[in-house]
């Protein structure tokens, strides 16, 4: 009976259009979904004029280091270039077996992704002759 | 501290002063369009400080040297000695030189004069003022599609103000435009063609509303005439797609016979002007070699297959490595396109609108199929005149009948600006990425 005179007194008093609809009838999955477009459309243009800016701005950073670097690089003296070419070739020499063994791998995999083997069990058999 | 209440009281009033804001915008004519303008200049300017911020170096390299040969010519040797034609040096140094006869070179005459007015003070030819002049014609061409995008929108009966951000919005795409963006270095003749198509397509909706009188049908003749002196293949194509619209589906009555007698007095003056040109060059320089791509070489029925083997190859823009595709914009555009004539026709409203999109296609599409392998090497000089249409609909004309159907909530509006915003950073880095800086 409580339970009956509740849902009377509900009926009587009717919510407010704001109350019962907040988003203009938009359900709550719509209005995350333009929510999330507006800010994914944002961040594509300002993304794309900022990666301009930012390369716009490595490229010339890198054009003026680049050719003090060259022109210091010109300047070392021969003992020096020598010492700097044995330590790289000891680098290469302790790299290369690494470097060998994952072309080996890639190649590996290349071939097999080329042939793959076939799967037999859900093949159809040959015609019999 | 600002406290709450205090805080939230004071938005109805920005409510209220961003209405008035909306109100003094649109309130009259001139305001929408000094906006368009100065909103196109702002982007004009914000391109050279990203995509286009190069050395004058670049731009001397990675140019068109056929334009920058030709003025050179025209500044030191005479314009009117070399017939206004495009030399690649001056008749006396080389008198055997090919000489490239298929345009009068009208579209260079405004760079003609900039620099012999810089040459008169400075002494020197500037490769940035060449630059600035390439992107001052997408930009005018981009701010007459947005007035053309509003005054189409508008008709729908949108509020004046979506109808400027709808504007704004077909502006900011077709300005950045990758094709419209390398005009910087490869300046052609579709560049200065297109800011007369659009005129063109404005003024011919303007005046087909209240009517031509003598003075307006001198304009119509006027720009048909600089449209035919730029290019005369594709205002040809241009012309003959107007006919057809106006004949086959238009609601208004057009007079054939009118309309031909207006589209000869533009025509001949351009052909006798041309025609002047090669006689003058062959009168005065007889060693000279006057080339051109033949029509069977443009129609690509000369049945060689070194370039391209069908009109599928249109699609695959395969001599253009240098710039981004853009097959996204192309696929939402003419599916816009589509659901823009499908409402025209549903509703039998602004059929005015499928007649502009009709008609920019038409610049295209026949001149496509006729001189296919002309526009398969070239496509790059001839994608804007598609591109053109299928913004005006993607990003004006589709949110502004979705906006009348949804009883102007502004949702649609937002959305066409925000996607607008993401075309424009997209297409601004896609084209750096394909030309980026000189290191």
């Amino acid at each position: 009976m409580e339970n009956n005179s509740e849902i009377n007194k509900q009926k009587e008093k009717p919510l407010k259009p704001e109350a019962l609809n907040p988003g203009y009838g938009t359900s709550g999955l719509l209005s995350f979904f333009f929510k999330t477009m507006i800010v994914l459309l944002l961040c594509v243009g300002i993304g794309g004029i900022g990666t301009v800016v930012l390369g716009n701005t490595v490229i010339k950073m890198s054009s003026r280091v680049v050719p003090a670097l060259e022109a210091k690089l010109i300047q070392l003296p021969e003992k020096e270039v020598q010492q700097y070419a044995r330590r790289i070739r000891q680098i290469g020499e302790k790299i290369s077996p690494i470097i060998y063994e994952l072309k080996l791998i890639w190649k590996e995999s290349s071939k097999s992704m080329q042939n793959p083997e076939p799967n037999l069990e859900n093949s159809t058999p040959p015609p019999s002759p | 501290m600002v406290s709450h209440s205090v805080f939230f009281s004071s938005f109805p009033k920005m409510t209220i002063s961003i209405e008035k804001l909306r109100q003094n915008l649109c309130a009259n004519v001139r305001m929408p369009l000094v906006i368009i303008f100065l909103y196109s200049f702002a982007l004009f300017i914000l391109l050279f400080n990203t995509v286009h911020d190069r050395t004058e170096e670049e731009f001397r390299k990675r140019g068109r040297p056929l334009n920058y040969d030709s003025i050179k010519v025209w500044i030191n040797h005479g314009y009117f000695v070399h017939g206004g034609l495009a030399f690649k040096k001056s008749a006396e140094e080389d008198p055997r030189q090919v000489v490239w006869k298929s345009l009068t070179m009208g579209y260079l005459q405004l760079a003609h004069l900039l620099q012999r007015a810089h040459v008169k003070v400075t002494g020197k030819f500037n490769y940035f003022l060449m630059a600035l002049h390439s992107q001052f014609f997408p930009m005018l061409s981009s701010a007459l599609l947005g007035l053309l995008a509003m005054r189409l929108s508008l008709q729908m009966k949108i509020s004046s103000f979506h109808s400027l951000a709808l504007g704004l919005s077909a502006l900011t795409v077709f300005q950045t435009f990758p094709m419209n963006l390398s005009a910087v270095f490869d300046f052609y003749q579709v560049h200065v063609w297109l800011t007369f198509a659009i005129l063109f397509l404005l003024i011919d909706n303007h005046f087909n509303w209240k009517g031509y009188d003598g003075k307006s049908k001198t304009i119509w003749i006027l720009i048909v005439f600089l449209m035919f002196y730029i290019d005369h293949y594709i205002t040809f194509f241009f012309m003959l797609s107007y006919g057809f619209i106006f004949l086959i589906i238009a609601p208004r009555e057009l007079n054939i016979f009118k309309f031909l007698k207006s589209v000869v007095f533009a025509a001949v003056p351009a052909a006798l002007i041309m025609t002047g040109q090669i006689l003058w060059v062959k009168l005065n320089f007889p060693q000279i070699i006057l080339d051109g791509s033949s029509l069977n070489f443009r129609t690509g029925l000369d049945g060689d297959i070194q370039y391209y083997s069908n009109h599928w190859d249109l699609l695959f823009s395969q001599y253009v490595p240098w710039l981004p595709k853009w097959k996204v914009l192309l696929f939402l555009g003419t599916s816009a396109t589509i659901a823009v004539i499908f409402f025209n026709q549903r509703t039998k409203k602004h059929l005015d609108h499928q007649t502009t999109l009709l008609l920019g296609i038409g610049s295209f599409i026949p001149m496509a199929f006729v001189f296919s392998q002309n526009e398969v090497i070239h496509i790059n000089i001839y994608e804007p005149l598609l591109a053109l249409p299928l913004i005006l609909a993607l990003f004006a004309l589709l949110p502004a009948w979705l906006e009348t159907l949804n009883q102007n909530s502004g949702v649609f509006v937002l959305f066409s600006g925000l996607t607008a915003f993401a075309f424009a950073g997209g297409q601004m880095l896609a084209y750096w990425l394909h030309m980026p800086p000189y290191f």
